[in-house]
């Protein structure tokens, strides 16, 4: 072969390679898990995990769901937090807030940190509340995101962007809560 | 005009009133303390929210704010009539007070005892009952270190001698701390043994939470949850005037058992009274007579 048809070989592998690059990139198998976000680490896949909801007696109870997780912590954050607001699906437990809140912006310092910001336009504060019931929101959002995100430690809310004193009014907000245990039905999970 | 003067960051408050100051009645005269004896003379009580800030809403429309005013207000009269102590009201209307004014007001007073009153709620059903809580080791712990960061912030941390002398002062200040968290425990406890003893409710126990308003506290402090308003018995019991007095006569008696008991551990062996008794000396109510 001459060194101009190598060439010539050289050059349309090349291409080829190329081209199929190209078009699997823009073309993802349709079969497997679904991708929620974009890069290599989002693609989702169906996680069975706890998520804890007000319950009667002013304590929390966990409901069993099937969340689509990345292993991205901020999606699963945002996951987990999304379910929470949406409300459970079981008898006997509660929504957080009424109807009109959502999840704002999520960030995850190195210390796992979570700053979870709680968006609702109607609502300049969090619903004023007792200190059970507020500990029960409040709890049930930091335990379901720190025993499901493994790199998460403790979690500061915000409510329309800003960190308030207290959330409703008892729990110190300035600084970052971990998990209360104490909160948690002994009972059986609900599924 | 009060003021007041707040840390981390620092900030001077000053507290502009219409009418009367916040600290609602003059200073009671007392005697001068006796020299080492450091016995319970001033009593700071809170009545949780106000203003703007309802606190819980009963399913009536009962507001916590309101409720908690009452009780402070008829707590404060009848501790003084009962103890020979001075009780200061964080709040005498319905005005919003920050939190850590509400602890600013109890240091300023050099207040012995801090007690806030609420009424409790829950989402969902079935929670009633009266819980009493100090404030939790971790928040506690957060408040220290805040406080060392505070202070070397404060200083110039080349120098050797004043490092060893701030470590030496928050060595002091945390030990006074876990002192106060003890006895606000102690408190609490006896807090608790009187309502569930007096009104027969459905005892939720003694808990620690991180409590902003028992932040910075300089005493032991505790917040009464006498119970919840979202509860519908509940909330129409505790609209009920004889009953808010007979909650009132519980805390009377926890307080008195409290300094009685505080009292005599403080004085010279020699001098120690029988603290089991409910006619202790300097306590001036009767009431189930078993120690903390």
């Amino acid at each position: 072969m001459s060194r101009r048809a190598a060439g010539l070989v050289i050059a349309l592998a090349v291409v080829v390679v190329g081209a199929a690059w190209w078009w699997w990139s823009s073309h993802p198998p349709t079969e497997g898990p679904a991708a929620v976000g974009t890069g290599p680490q989002a693609r989702a896949t169906k996680v069975e995990l706890n998520l804890y909801f007000p319950a009667d007696g002013g304590l929390l109870r966990a409901e069993r769901r099937v969340l689509p997780l990345t292993d991205a912590p901020k999606q699963r954050i945002r996951a987990v937090v999304e379910a929470l607001l949406a409300g459970p699906q079981g008898e006997g437990l509660y929504p957080l807030f009424p109807e009109g809140v959502s999840v704002g912006s999520i960030q995850l310092a190195d210390d796992g940190t979570v700053y979870v910001d709680l968006r609702c336009p109607t609502l300049e504060a969090p619903p004023p509340a007792g200190s059970t019931a507020e500990m029960q929101v409040v709890y049930s959002l930091v335990n379901s995101i720190v025993w499901n995100v493994s790199q998460t430690r403790q979690v500061v809310l915000l409510w329309n962007g800003i960190q308030p004193q207290t959330f409703a009014g008892h729990l110190d907000s300035s600084s970052p809560l971990a998990p209360d245990r104490s909160l948690v039905a002994a009972a059986a999970v609900q599924r | 005009v009060d003021s007041y003067v707040l840390e981390n960051p620092f900030r001077l408050v000053f507290d502009v009133h219409r009418t009367s100051s916040v600290v609602t009645a003059p200073p009671r005269p007392l005697a001068p303390r006796p020299e080492g004896w450091f016995g319970i003379r001033t009593i700071v009580v809170d009545p949780g929210h106000g203003g703007k800030a309802t606190g819980a809403i009963g399913p009536s429309g009962v507001q916590e704010k309101d409720l908690t005013l009452e009780l402070a207000r008829e707590l404060k009269s009848r501790l003084e009539h009962r103890l020979p102590v001075r009780v200061v009201l964080t709040r005498d209307n319905d005005i919003e007070v920050d939190h850590d004014v509400r602890t600013a007001i109890a240091n300023q007073n050099q207040a012995d005892l801090f007690i806030s009153i609420h009424l409790n709620s829950s989402l969902g059903e079935g929670a009633h009952g009266a819980e009493t809580y100090f404030l939790s080791t971790e928040a506690s712990d957060a408040r220290a270190a805040q406080a060392a960061a505070t202070e070397n912030l404060g200083t110039d941390s080349a120098v050797p001698e004043d490092t060893a002398a701030q470590d030496l002062q928050l060595i002091l200040w945390d030990l006074a701390q876990t002192h106060h968290l003890a006895e606000s425990q102690r408190l609490a406890n006896l807090i608790q043994g009187e309502l569930n003893e007096t009104l027969q409710l459905k005892d939720r126990g003694v808990k620690q939470a991180p409590f902003r308003v028992l932040m910075g506290a300089t005493m032991p402090a505790v917040l009464v949850e006498v119970g919840f308003v979202s509860n519908p018995e509940e909330e129409k019991k505790l609209q009920d005037s004889s009953y808010r007095l007979a909650l009132v006569e519980a805390l009377t008696r926890a307080v008195g058992r409290y300094k009685a008991v505080a009292e005599n551990r403080e004085q010279p062996p020699g001098d120690r009274a029988p603290v089991a008794s409910p006619a202790a000396p300097g306590a001036g109510v009767g009431g189930p007579a078993s120690p903390p």
